[in-house]
């Protein structure tokens, strides 16, 4: 693959990251969710190529359980809750994206400053997968509903997975496999957690949380 | 110092002909895009030479609680959009007008005559108006951001301060090595384009519903000539944005004016059809919506001046 690709698959994933920010849709935030998995199955291709077979699981796994399985579960649960289809974010969206850009600009200077080998576009990866981590906290932070904390959960988990490849260019084979299956767990868990939740208190405001003793 | 005036006098006024020729057309293939796809048959694409040369005849009704301001706002957008349009190069040579930092002036320029619509419109002490002068100083002054850093962007791999420089050969090379951040700079503008030309979805040129109207509002007031030069300039604005735009997405090599600019023209018709099916396709945003957009073209600039700095 070409050097170009590699950055423009990247630079698609923080824009993807600004579209969540941005967006006050739950089920438009699963279907970004969605495209930055497919985006990030892409990837470990280039090592794919290269004659690894594990590269090729690895980007298989990730379409499979990040592209797909996990928006389905997400899209399931935002669906069978009609509470929560709108975000009331804490902070408002337009401060939200100026403060996901004071995120980004942290990031790229932080990915500059840690020492680690580095091959071309690394610098880029390294930064990208700082910033889609810091921004997933951001999210689940700033969310009031539980989905958002778990679309804020699996923006934080896309930015692992990168920061991971950029550090080893692929952890072993079955960790990443094992990381991957705990993610799906992870969000089927969520889903479950939202559903009772909002059967029982009819509502999962995490602000008012703190009266959903007993 | 003759020279010098025989040089650049003829090079002003071919390029004020040229611009003055073509710009009307272009708001003129936008209406008549959007009627081809609503499937009507349209006004002609000359339509707008045709309004404005009406207006030109007709007389002008003032208010009498309208000062000199009020009529000074048409004659000075009209005038910026004039001077604007010198800096921007047609053809593969510079522009009449060029020197380091006149990128700063070009974005300024506009600022002036938004000013003077603005203040135009608060002149006639109509409650409606001022508020369109409001939300046209919120949406500008959010859009202004993105144009600079968008401007930034190109000003730093160009090693220049210059429109020309910026929008010259070495366009290319930019293109084969920062390709990502041209591309968020050239969607960044895109968004700028639209607000400044005050088109869907950031406002609607042809709505008169007093909720939603931006530009529209701040110019009702104006009759006649006034209104004349308020719409051509208005389509100069549309030409010298719209040009910046065109000549990113496409560099133009070489060539005189004449082949330049025949290129340039190709290139603004197809952004006017571009924006006439923008505009059939989309609805207007939400007046509440329009910042959340403006805040994402920004953050798209400053991630194209992210990534050129992180390349270095």
């Amino acid at each position: 693959m070409m050097s170009g690709e590699y950055s423009a698959i990247l630079v698609l994933v923080v824009i993807t990251n600004f579209y969540i920010l941005n967006t006050s849709r739950y089920i438009i935030s699963a279907r970004a969710i969605a495209l930055q998995g497919c985006l990030l199955s892409l990837l470990p291709l280039p090592d794919a190529f290269a004659g690894s077979p594990q590269a090729m699981f690895l980007s298989a796994g990730t379409l499979m359980v990040k592209g797909i399985l996990m928006p389905v579960i997400l899209i399931r649960a935002i669906r069978s809750t009609d509470e929560f289809r709108v975000a009331q974010p804490f902070l408002g969206h337009v401060a939200s994206v100026l403060l996901g850009f004071v995120i980004l600009v942290a990031a790229f200077w932080a990915g500059a400053a840690i020492p680690l080998p580095t091959r071309p576009h690394d610098v880029l990866m390294g930064a990208v997968g700082l910033a889609t981590i810091l921004t997933g906290m951001m999210i689940m932070v700033n969310r009031r509903k539980a989905v958002g904390q778990v679309i804020g959960f699996l923006i934080l988990e896309n930015g692992i997975l990168i920061l991971s490849l950029r550090i080893s260019r692929g952890l072993p084979f079955v960790i990443e496999m094992a990381i991957l299956f705990d993610v799906l767990l992870a969000a089927m868990i969520f889903g479950g957690f939202i559903q009772s939740v909002h059967e029982t208190f009819s509502h999962t405001d995490v602000s008012r949380m703190r009266k959903l003793k007993g | 110092m003759t020279a010098w005036i025989s040089e650049f006098v003829p090079a002003l006024f071919r390029q004020w002909a040229f611009v003055l020729a073509v710009s009307p057309i272009l708001p003129g293939v936008v209406a008549k895009t959007k009627a081809w796809v609503a499937g009507r048959q349209g006004p002609p694409v000359i339509q707008p030479y045709r309004d404005i040369v009406k207006l030109f005849q007709k007389g002008a009704a003032y208010s009498r609680t309208t000062t000199w301001i009020f009529r000074a706002g048409p004659v000075i957008s009209f005038s910026a959009a004039m001077a604007a349009v010198l800096m921007i190069p047609i053809g593969g040579m510079e522009a009449p007008l060029t020197f380091q930092g006149d990128l700063i002036l070009f974005a300024y320029v506009w600022g002036t005559s938004r000013f003077f619509t603005m203040t135009a419109a608060l002149d006639t002490g109509s409650a409606f108006e001022g508020m369109g002068a409001s939300r046209e100083a919120v949406f500008s002054c959010l859009a202004e951001p993105a144009l600079f850093l968008g401007l930034l962007t190109l000003a730093r791999e160009a090693g220049s301060l210059s429109m020309s420089d910026l929008l010259s050969v070495g366009l290319i090379r930019i293109w084969s090595i920062h390709a990502p951040a041209l591309c968020l700079v050239t969607t960044a503008f895109i968004v700028v384009f639209l607000t400044e030309n005050s088109r869907i979805p950031i406002d609607d040129p042809n709505t008169h519903l007093e909720l939603t109207m931006i530009h529209e509002v701040m110019v009702l007031d104006h009759s006649g000539p006034d209104l004349a030069l308020i719409e051509y300039a208005s389509a100069v604005k549309f030409f010298a944005l719209g040009a910046l735009l065109v000549r990113i997405v496409y560099p133009i090599r070489s060539g005189g004016f004449w082949a330049g600019g025949a290129v340039l023209g190709i290139g603004l018709l197809g952004l006017s059809i571009l924006v006439g099916v923008i505009e059939s396709t989309m609805a207007r945003l939400r007046l509440a919506r329009i910042p959340q957009f403006l805040a994402f073209a920004f953050v798209l600039a400053g991630f194209g001046v992210i990534l050129t700095l992180a390349a270095a």
